[in-house]
C-alpha cells in the first residue's frame, strides 16, 4: 500500500472526507483486506479518542484568578515600545565604545612608562635580550629612552607583551630624532661637552663622581672587550641627570646601530 | 407603537450582544473593567480546561494552566489583535503553556510511557482474564489516554485539537501559527505517530 493511500484511509477513518470521496474509498477498502483493516484500526483509534472527550470537572473560580491576577500585578502591561523600544540600545552601545576608545587614546603618555623607584625588579627586561632599550634614571629625574636602530625599535614595538605607552614613546622619539637631531636626547647627550665617552658607553657629566657624589665606575673587560658601567646606590642626588647605556656597536648584517645592555645595577631601570 | 417597541427591542438586543461580544469586552477590559474579563474567564474558562486536561492529563496540571492562561491573557491584553478570534488567541497562549509544561515535566511523561507500555503488553497479551467487559473498556480507555500523554507535545496538541476537541483546520493553524495545508499535515503526522504507539493494543503485527 502507498502512502498516499493510506493518508487517504486514514482521512476517511477520522471522516475527514467529504461523503462522496468517503464513498468512493470505502467501497476501494472492502475489496482490499489490507486497507480494510488499516481502517478498521484508525476508526478504532479515533472512536477511542472521542471516547476521551469527558474530563472531570474544574474547580476554577473567578475569586482563584482574580487573586493570581493580583499575586502578578493588577494593571495590564502598559503597551511597550515593541521593536522601538530597542532600536536606542546599538547608538549607544556605539557611543559609549566610542568614548571609551577617545579615553583610552588621550590617557596615553607622551613619556614611556618608566618606574622611578628603584626596587622594581630587573627581570622586566627579557633575559639574553639585548634589544630591548635601556632607560636609566635616577630619582626625580625625566627619563631619556636611548635610541636604537630603526629595525630594532621596530621589532621591540611589535612585540606584544609589550606597554603600547613605551612603544609610543619611541615612535615619538624616533620622529623627533628625524625631524631635529640636535634635539633628540641622545644627540644631546652625546654632544654635550660634559658627557664621557668612554668606549661605546655614554654617561652624562651629572653622574660623574666629582659633580655631586654619583659614583659611576667605567671599565673595559680586556678579555671580551666589552665596557661595563656600574652606577652605585647611593649615588642618587635629586639633581643627578640620567643615565643613558647604550652600546653603539653597529649591527653586522644591516650596518645599523645595534643598542644592547651593558649592565642592569639597581637603579637602573629597563624599560619597554 | 407597537412597531416602534419591537424595534426598540430588536436595537437594546443588537446593543447588548455588541456589548457581549469578545471584542468589545476585550477592550472593556483593557480600559480598566476587569468585570468585562471576568465573563470573557467565564464563558471560556471550560474550553480552555478541556484543551489542557486533554494535553496534561491531571486536573490539578489542567487547572493550573488555565489560571496561568488567563493571567496572561489579561496582562497582554493590549496585544489581542481584534482581527482574530478570541478564543484562537487564547487557545495559543494555552498551547504554548502545554509545551513548555511538557518540557518541564519531561521525566514524569517518560515514567508514564514506561507504565503505558506496559499497559500496552498486558492489554495485548491478555494475561489477565477480565470477564467485565466494561472495565475492559475502561482499561483500553486509560491506555489510549496514556499512549496519547507519551507522544510528544507537538503531536499530543495536534490530536487534541483535531481528534478530541475537533476543531477545524482553519482554527488549527490560525492557533498553531501555521498554513492549513500545513495544519494537515501535521494532524496525520500526529495520528501516525499514535498509531504506531498503539498498534499493539489494536492487534497489529507492527
Amino acid at each position: 500500500m502507498n502512502r498516499k493511500l493510506e493518508l487517504r484511509l486514514m482521512d476517511l477513518a477520522f471522516g475527514d472526507l467529504d461523503p462522496k470521496e468517503a464513498s468512493e474509498l470505502e467501497a476501494r477498502a472492502q475489496s482490499d483486506p489490507e486497507a480494510a483493516k488499516l481502517v478498521a484500526a484508525y476508526r478504532e483509534i479515533s472512536s477511542g479518542l472521542r471516547g476521551l472527550r469527558d474530563v472531570p470537572e474544574d474547580q476554577l473560580s473567578n475569586e482563584r484568578l482574580r487573586s493570581a491576577i493580583l499575586e502578578q500585578g493588577l494593571k495590564p502591561k502598559s503597551t511597550p515600545g515593541g521593536v522601538w523600544g530597542w532600536l536606542w540600545m546599538p547608538p549607544v552601545a556605539c557611543a559609549l565604545a566610542f568614548g571609551l576608545i577617545m579615553l583610552r587614546g588621550r590617557t596615553a603618555p607622551s613619556a614611556p612608562r618608566i618606574v622611578s623607584n628603584f626596587d622594581v625588579p630587573s627581570a622586566q627586561k627579557p633575559a639574553g635580550d639585548n634589544d630591548v632599550p635601556l632607560i636609566v634614571r635616577l630619582p626625580h629625574q625625566t627619563p631619556v629612552a636611548a635610541t636604537k636602530p630603526k629595525q630594532a625599535v621596530k621589532q621591540a614595538a611589535e612585540r606584544p607583551n609589550e606597554d603600547f605607552r613605551v612603544a609610543a614613546w619611541r615612535r615619538h622619539a624616533r620622529e623627533r630624532r628625524r625631524s631635529a637631531p640636535e634635539k633628540s636626547p641622545y644627540y644631546a647627550m652625546a654632544s654635550s661637552p660634559g658627557t664621557v665617552f668612554a668606549g661605546n658607553i655614554v654617561v652624562p657629566l651629572s653622574v660623574k663622581p666629582s659633580s655631586d657624589g654619583t659614583s659611576a665606575d667605567v671599565s673595559t673587560d680586556p678579555q671580551t672587550g666589552s665596557t661595563q658601567v656600574v652606577v652605585h646606590e647611593q649615588a642618587k642626588p635629586p639633581s643627578a641627570g640620567p643615565i643613558i647605556l647604550i652600546d653603539q656597536q653597529r649591527d653586522s648584517a644591516t650596518g645599523a646601530q645595534k643598542a644592547t645592555e651593558v649592565s642592569t645595577p639597581d637603579n637602573v631601570i629597563v624599560g619597554g | 407603537m407597537v412597531e416602534s417597541n419591537v424595534v426598540g427591542f430588536n436595537a437594546s438586543i443588537t446593543g447588548r450582544m455588541e456589548l457581549d461580544t469578545d471584542v468589545a469586552l476585550v477592550r472593556r477590559a483593557r480600559d480598566g473593567e476587569y468585570a468585562a474579563f471576568e465573563i470573557l474567564f467565564e464563558r471560556y474558562r471550560t474550553l480552555v480546561y478541556r484543551f489542557a486536561y486533554q494535553m496534561t492529563g491531571r486536573r490539578d496540571d489542567a487547572e493550573d494552566i488555565v489560571q496561568e492562561a488567563f493571567v496572561r491573557a489579561y496582562q497582554n491584553l493590549h496585544r489581542y489583535r481584534d482581527e482574530a478570534k478570541f478564543t484562537t488567541w487564547l487557545l495559543r497562549i494555552v498551547t504554548n503553556l502545554c509545551t513548555d509544561q511538557a518540557r518541564m515535566t519531561q521525566r514524569r511523561f517518560l515514567l508514564e510511557q514506561q507504565e503505558a507500555a506496559g499497559g500496552l503488553e498486558w492489554m495485548t497479551l491478555g494475561e489477565v482474564d477480565d470477564p467485565v467487559q466494561n472495565l475492559e473498556s475502561e482499561r483500553r480507555k486509560l491506555a489510549l489516554r496514556r499512549a496519547l500523554n507519551a507522544l510528544p507535545a507537538h503531536h499530543r496538541t495536534m490530536i487534541v485539537l483535531r481528534d478530541i476537541e475537533e476543531r477545524d483546520y482553519h482554527d488549527i493553524a490560525s492557533i498553531l501559527g501555521c498554513t492549513i495545508g500545513g495544519a494537515k499535515l501535521r494532524v496525520l503526522r500526529a495520528r501516525r505517530a499514535l498509531r504506531d504507539r498503539i498498534a499493539p493494543l489494536l492487534g497489529e503485527d507492527k
